[in-house]
């Protein structure tokens, strides 16, 4: 969803910087599963804070007031990452905070320069990027402030597309064939063909752009310490569920950010516990919190603090072993889908307002998503036919089936327990296998499952990337073992289509065809607050989760 | 009388009650006032465990999520909860988890503390020596801690919590039990068994574990409330029984305290269904301890 400036309160308008209209507030997301330094922004919500309500009295604009330096910035998270290496991580994981990208998002899925600071297409199939000069690493060994090459940015990329299980973003760069630095700052990308989401690609999160001589040390990047980039903040302590603490890097390349002195992401894994640290002033923030049932309750008693609320970029999504039987049968996976009531697993969410039903892609990845109409059709449930379908498939005395799920994702549970009522109307038994974070991981990544519950999919770098990332037969993220060929078809069709029109038309095609196979069954997006002291200023919520939080550079406290 | 009833030893047991039902009436008539009560109220909880696919409105796992966070009403006496499921009918099912495994675990770590005492107390020398290191290590270890690495590993399940919550419960009560088989092997009779020809094993089933048992009930009557409390602190944790099962502690934790101002139900009834159940047990069983054996008075608490 875009904003206007008509109507939006003056000490949010944004401002002219450096002749680019900027958003005036930041945002800051901590991840689960991603390192907690990574710090996302969000995008337009609706103000539903009574405190933060635009006073209509208020017409003048406020005078622009200058960043003060100093400070840290104190935020409350759930849990650090599994470990730091972003590319052996599933889905999209980075870091905002220690590293640069070729390119980032910004608000509303735009690609933006980053260390990239001007690219030209000479062919529909080929980018040339010429990096912005004076950029150098953290000084920090064994890099210790040497300047970012384009080489630099060759290993990045080639590194994250490892011929091994354990990496899983390689599927981004399958029709990558060949990434050469021409020069130390100039950066050459050739694709087997036209594809349309190469410059997303190169903005994701995980392709913070690392050094050889790091992996040469550290073996790997898993170890905190080898979390070292060119970003605005030098990762200085990460002890494991305790605190994550940045200090400035005083060589960025910006030498006017990062305005903060540093930030802290204190570990309270007890969502209620960080509002009240946010109410007694412990925390300066909590980052982007997935579901609204606590949302009254983030209000109540706060003084001095804004609370917003975003949807999740990445849908809850019901996923299916299909080498496993009878979930490798089509029928059987559409009886499921028939049966599910959206409606009501949004309420059993957190009311009605909770969430929305969508797709693979997002609303907010208009036009690529389908219209509600449709969806409200396509997601109808349909007990009789459901019954029928099953019968067909020889499931009339109905199965058991496992669903994992997180057991620390006490949301998902709740809703998990509403699907195992709606299940059992058509026969299915779905026992609840609960399992902690790691193990849940191993799983799905081992296809050690039958069905299995992905509280967040992985938010999209680009609208057709559920399709190319992990449905399609052969993606690296294919943990399912999905093989509709229907899919591949039309997927090729829209990595090659760069016209965003006929993309969107193919992208919407996809759509209907999961409905139809049910490669995988998105159920909802569900809707999620952040909440921040008023102090803490220029904190954008609104930017794609997929930014990791690059605009931290740009907070700034004012006390 | 029989050799053994002549030379019982000063403190022993009886070997021959007057008869159930006579002890029992006995044991109530010497009760206090709060140990009635306590009784009373175990007596229901009890029943509302038995009758609970009787009298339980509604399914204790299905919801309507269009009545979700409603308040107490005559539809629904202790509100719903965040799904809409009743919470009355889960305090109910509830009942039947939490008195069910709190019985099981009593019962199976008794099972297993007598026989470590048993064995131990009575084979003493070396075996005892060693079964006694192995409970030093055992009783020293933090139960809570113990049972949370141990289900961690196992995986949470209600048959996995029994088990591990036996095992954890064991050790204490395996020590006062073989204070009292050195007692009790000490007794003429047992010398007398020996003499006969008596191997251990009978001396040890047929003479030893008879003097015991009246302790043992005691012990593991008092445990109750502590294991009621184990099992609920567990589910509030997570380390319980999985969802959606009706488990009093699971109930009260995570989502519970998500709607503490706005849906106070969620965690009131489960609150107080635990702690009502914890206080009758601990008023029963401790005024059956004192009325059956006064020396235990102030002992064996958790």
């Amino acid at each position: 969803m875009s904003r206007t400036i008509e109507g939006t309160p003056y000490w949010k308008r944004p401002w002219r910087m450096g002749g680019a209209w900027r958003m005036g507030r930041r945002a800051f997301v901590t991840g689960a599963g991603m390192t907690a330094a990574s710090l996302a922004l969000g995008s337009c919500g609706d103000d539903d804070n009574g405190a933060n309500k635009p006073d209509a009295a208020q017409t003048a604009p406020a005078a622009k007031t200058e960043p003060k330096k100093g400070g840290t910035l104190t935020a409350g998270i759930g849990a650090t990452g599994l470990h730091y290496d972003q590319h052996q991580l599933p889905g999209i994981a980075g870091d905002g905070l220690v590293y640069n990208q070729l390119l980032k998002l910004a608000a509303g899925q735009k690609v933006v320069a980053d260390l990239a600071e001007k690219w030209e297409s000479p062919e529909p199939n080929v980018y040339v990027f010429h990096l912005r000069p004076g950029v150098k690493f953290q000084n920090v060994a064994p890099v210790s402030g040497r300047p970012l090459v384009a080489e630099d940015v060759v290993y990045t990329v080639d590194r994250s597309r490892t011929n091994n299980p354990a990496f899983s973003n390689g599927w981004m760069w399958t029709s990558l064939t060949s990434l050469q630095a021409t020069d130390t700052s100039t950066v050459k990308a050739t694709f087997a063909s036209p594809f349309a989401p190469a410059l997303f690609h190169f903005a994701a999160g995980s392709m913070g752009v690392i050094a050889k001589e790091v992996v040469d040390k550290f073996g790997d990047l898993k170890d905190a310490k080898s979390r070292i980039g060119t970003g605005p903040f030098i990762l200085k302590e990460a002890r494991k569920d305790e605190v994550v603490r940045h200090t400035r890097n005083p060589d960025y390349f910006d030498a006017k950010l990062p305005y903060l002195d540093g930030t802290e992401g204190l570990v309270i894994p007890d969502r209620l516990s960080r509002i009240v640290a946010l109410r007694t002033g412990q925390i300066d923030m909590i980052g982007w919190q997935n579901g609204v049932t606590d949302l009254e309750e983030a209000k109540r008693g706060m003084s001095g603090v804004t609370v917003e609320t975003r949807p999740n970029d990445a849908p809850t999504v019901l996923a299916f072993n299909h080498t496993s039987k009878p979930l490798g049968d089509e029928r059987v996976r559409k009886a499921i889908s028939l049966a599910v009531d959206h409606q009501a697993l949004i309420r059993a969410a957190g009311g009605d307002n909770a969430g929305t039903v969508v797709g693979m892609v997002h609303p907010t990845g208009a036009p690529f998503a389908l219209p509600p109409a449709e969806l409200a059709e396509l997601t109808k449930p349909d007990l009789v036919e459901a019954k029928r379908l099953l019968s067909e498939a020889g499931q009339d005395a109905g199965f058991s089936v496992a669903l994992t799920i997180t057991s620390t994702d006490a949301i998902g549970i709740d809703v998990a327990s509403v699907l195992q009522q709606q299940l059992q109307k058509i026969g299915i038994k779905v026992t609840l296998d609960l399992q902690e974070f790691a193990t849940y991981v191993r799983k799905l990544t081992t296809k050690a499952f039958e069905l299995i519950w992905v509280g967040s999919w992985t938010a999209a770098l680009d609208p057709g990337q559920q399709y190319h990332g992990s449905l399609r037969p052969g993606a690296a993220q294919n943990w399912w073992g999905a093989n509709v060929p229907e899919v591949g078809v039309l997927d090729d069709k829209q990595l090659a289509e760069m016209d965003n029109e006929k993309r969107a038309k193919i992208i919407q095609d996809l759509e209907r065809l999961n409905f139809q196979k049910v490669v995988a069954l998105p159920l909802y997006a569900i809707n999620g607050w952040t909440a921040w002291k008023n102090y803490v200023k220029d904190f954008d919520h609104l930017q794609a989760f997929n930014a990791l939080g690059w605009e931290n550079s740009l907070i700034w406290l004012d006390k | 009388m029989t050799a053994s009833r002549v030379l019982l030893a000063e403190g022993a047991w009886e070997a021959t009650p007057p008869g159930r039902a006579g002890r029992f009436g006995r044991t109530l008539r010497r009760m206090p006032i709060t140990g009635l009560v306590g009784g009373v109220a175990l007596a229901i909880f009890v029943l509302a465990a038995v009758l609970a696919p009787v009298i339980s409105p509604y399914n204790p796992n299905e919801g309507d999520t269009l009545q979700r966070l409603m308040a107490p009403s005559q539809a629904h006496l202790f509100g719903t909860d965040q799904v809409g499921r009743d919470i009355f009918s889960r305090i109910l099912w509830g009942a039947r988890y939490t008195l069910g495994a709190s019985l099981a675990v009593v019962v199976l770590s008794a099972i297993l503390a007598t026989s470590v005492a048993v064995i131990s107390g009575y084979l003493g020398g070396k075996v005892d020596l060693v079964i006694q290191r192995i409970v030093d290590g055992w009783i020293a270890f933090p139960a809570f801690v113990l049972l949370i690495a141990l289900i961690s590993m196992l995986g949470p399940s209600l048959r996995n919590v029994i088990v591990v919550m036996s095992i954890t419960m064991a050790g204490g009560m395996s020590r006062i039990l073989r204070a009292n088989v050195i007692v009790v092997k000490e007794a003429p009779y047992i010398e007398l068994a020996r003499v006969v020809g008596a191997g251990s094993v009978r001396i040890m089933f047929r003479h030893i574990l008879p003097q015991i048992i009246p302790l043992v009930l005691i012990l593991a009557s008092v445990q109750m409330g502590g294991v009621v409390l184990a099992l609920a602190s567990l589910g509030f944790l997570g380390f319980g029984v999985p969802p959606p099962t009706p488990e009093w502690g699971s109930m009260l934790s995570g989502r519970a305290r998500d709607f503490i101002y706005s849906a106070y139900w969620l965690a009131l009834f489960p609150g107080l269904a635990i702690t009502l159940t914890v206080l009758s047990l601990n008023l029963f069983f401790d005024s059956v301890r004192d009325v059956i054996d006064p020396r235990m008075r102030g002992t064996g608490r958790r």
